[in-house]
């Protein structure tokens, strides 16, 4: 594989369905980082990573992987990735010991050994059939099976849904981990951006099919803030200068864009720092401009 | 593909144990029939003894016949099972090779349809045995005619399967060309029958078994074709078909 800055490169992926387009999106994930990507439920996050895997056709845009066009090198690059998906996708009928068997025919590189080394760490037992573990239990079995071939890159599609938070918390440490081999990069699509907070550097934010913003997590969420007033100041500030605002009838709480910009302008305010929860919140409300909890 | 195999024998493990099982029965009932045409009640009474005497080159097929129908949905049953799973979409998401996984179920049927029609070869053997005969190249012809059409029946399944996207859509599909092949094979049954009853009073079993031989010199090579075509068009167009399938 040649060398390569990014391991994904989306621009301007756009794909049409009836009723929904995907528009225009383009972002990148940087080699050796985690890249959340967040957006509420038909937000567009599934449909852009099915698009990544050449399972969907696109319409417009183009889309590389480990520096190689999908469409043109999906073989070369689908061998160094793995595909986690909400459900699992292993058949009820096949045990975790058959399906390494499976897998090690299928996976040039499978690490059998690492397989039941990811087995045991996560209790999952060797020989009872797929269709009889619990919904955490086939989560960690498909993230034991992404895990042991030695791939470059994980695409995940919302891999942390419907666990508990003690399994969820479990499965971000592996992922963790994973990234200690700098080679490694991680997409990680959720909705639910408490994860994400933990362990993106990158997120990449999408709202019925639009990319709202894309950046360095950290960055995004210093430049950000939570602006809040009284009720009777809130009428002096101009709806150019937030995002969207939370109204009660004691007091505004608006995001902000820029911290230092808004700092200047209204340096009476009282500015906190947000998170991705919050800046989801209050972006996706932000054609309303002015909502109440 | 070697895993692609392996998975699918795992699947279908119980559908094959069922299958030898319904065979092994029937067989079993044929065998027991044929020793008691010699040696048992059977071979008492001459009248029924010769009258399944006369059609007894039933014996040797219906028992294959059912082994080999059992078969024709097996694979086309693991397609459909890859689908809803979720496995085809982790298959092509992984290794993103659509023409592996329709070689790899054309590979599967052919290897179970091979084991299938050494089984049944077993299997005429005995029967044959049983009446003192041996298997000639009539009887091994007639018996690859029916594998080979119950073959192309299970790939043109599981390929149609792979083309409409559902197990069930597809094999309403292939009882269109079965029951038109029904009614023109019955169309001509009839008129022969008729031929032959006005002039020796022959049975319609005696009349299946004067037209199966009669027809043998052109039909295994018509199968051979047939299935030869429906095996490398079926090839193609099914690697084609999920080219251009959207996994959602």
């Amino acid at each position: 594989m040649e060398a390569y800055q990014n391991a994904i490169d989306v621009q301007h992926l756009t794909k049409r369905f009836d009723g929904f387009t995907l528009g225009d999106v383009s972002f990148s994930v940087p080699k050796g980082s985690i890249m959340g990507f967040i957006g509420q439920n038909g937000s567009g996050k599934t449909t852009s990573i099915r698009c990544m895997l050449n399972l969907l056709r696109y319409d417009e845009g183009s889309i590389s992987l480990l520096g190689k066009d999908v469409r043109t090198h999906e073989r070369e690059v689908k061998a160094q990735l793995s595909a986690v998906f909400d459900e699992i996708p292993f058949h009820d009928s096949l045990t975790p010991a058959q399906l390494s068997t499976v897998l090690s025919y299928l996976f040039e590189e499978w690490d059998e050994a690492l397989f039941y080394q990811y087995l045991e760490r996560f209790s999952l037992p060797k020989k009872r059939k797929v269709g009889d573990l619990s919904k955490g239990m086939k989560m960690k079995l498909q993230i034991a099976a992404a895990l042991s071939h030695n791939a470059r890159l994980m695409i995940m599609d919302e891999p942390t849904t419907g666990l508990d938070p003690v399994v969820r918390n479990e499965i971000l440490d592996i992922f963790l981990e994973y990234m200690q081999d700098e080679e490694h990069s991680i997409l990680l699509s959720s909705h639910i951006t408490t994860d994400l907070d933990k362990i993106a550097d990158y997120v990449t934010f999408i709202h019925n099919g639009k990319l709202l913003l894309t950046g360095n997590k950290d960055e995004l969420t210093t430049q950000h803030a939570i602006m809040r007033c009284k009720a009777a100041e809130f009428q002096d500030i101009s709806p150019e200068d937030y995002i969207s605002a939370r109204v009660t009838e004691y007091g505004a709480e608006m995001l902000v864009s820029s911290r230092t910009q808004a700092e200047k302008k209204y340096s009476g305010l009282v500015f906190d720092k947000t998170n991705l929860e919050e800046m989801m919140l209050f972006y996706v409300r932000r054609e309303k401009k002015e909502w109440k909890p | 593909m070697k895993g692609m195999l392996l998975k699918d024998s795992i699947l279908l493990k119980k559908n094959m144990i069922l299958s030898a099982a319904v065979f092994l029965f029937i067989g079993l009932l044929f065998v027991l029939v044929r020793i008691s045409m010699e040696h048992g009640n059977l071979a008492k009474d001459e009248e029924i003894r010769q009258s399944l005497l006369s059609n007894q080159f039933l014996f040797y097929y219906i028992s294959p016949l059912v082994l080999f129908l059992m078969g024709v949905d097996h694979v086309a049953g693991t397609i459909g099972l890859d689908m809803t799973s979720g496995w085809m979409r982790f298959l092509f998401s992984e290794t993103g090779d659509r023409s592996r996984y329709v070689r790899g179920k054309i590979c599967f049927t052919v290897l179970e349809y091979g084991g299938m029609l050494l089984i049944a070869f077993g299997y005429l053997w005995l029967m044959t045995a049983l009446s003192g005969e041996s298997i000639t190249w009539s009887r091994a012809g007639n018996l690859s005619i029916i594998w080979l059409l119950c073959l192309s029946a299970a790939l043109l399944q599981s390929l149609l399967t792979v083309g409409v996207e559902n197990k069930e859509k597809a094999q309403i599909i292939m009882m269109i060309p079965i029951i038109l092949l029904y009614f023109v094979f019955s169309g001509v049954m009839i008129n022969k029958l008729e031929e032959m009853y006005l002039n020796d009073g022959s049975t319609p079993l005696d009349v299946l078994r004067e037209e199966l031989m009669a027809a043998q010199s052109w039909l295994i090579p018509a199968a051979v074709i047939g299935s030869a075509v429906i095996l490398t068009g079926g090839y193609f167009l099914s690697v084609e078909f999920l080219k251009r399938r959207e996994i959602k």
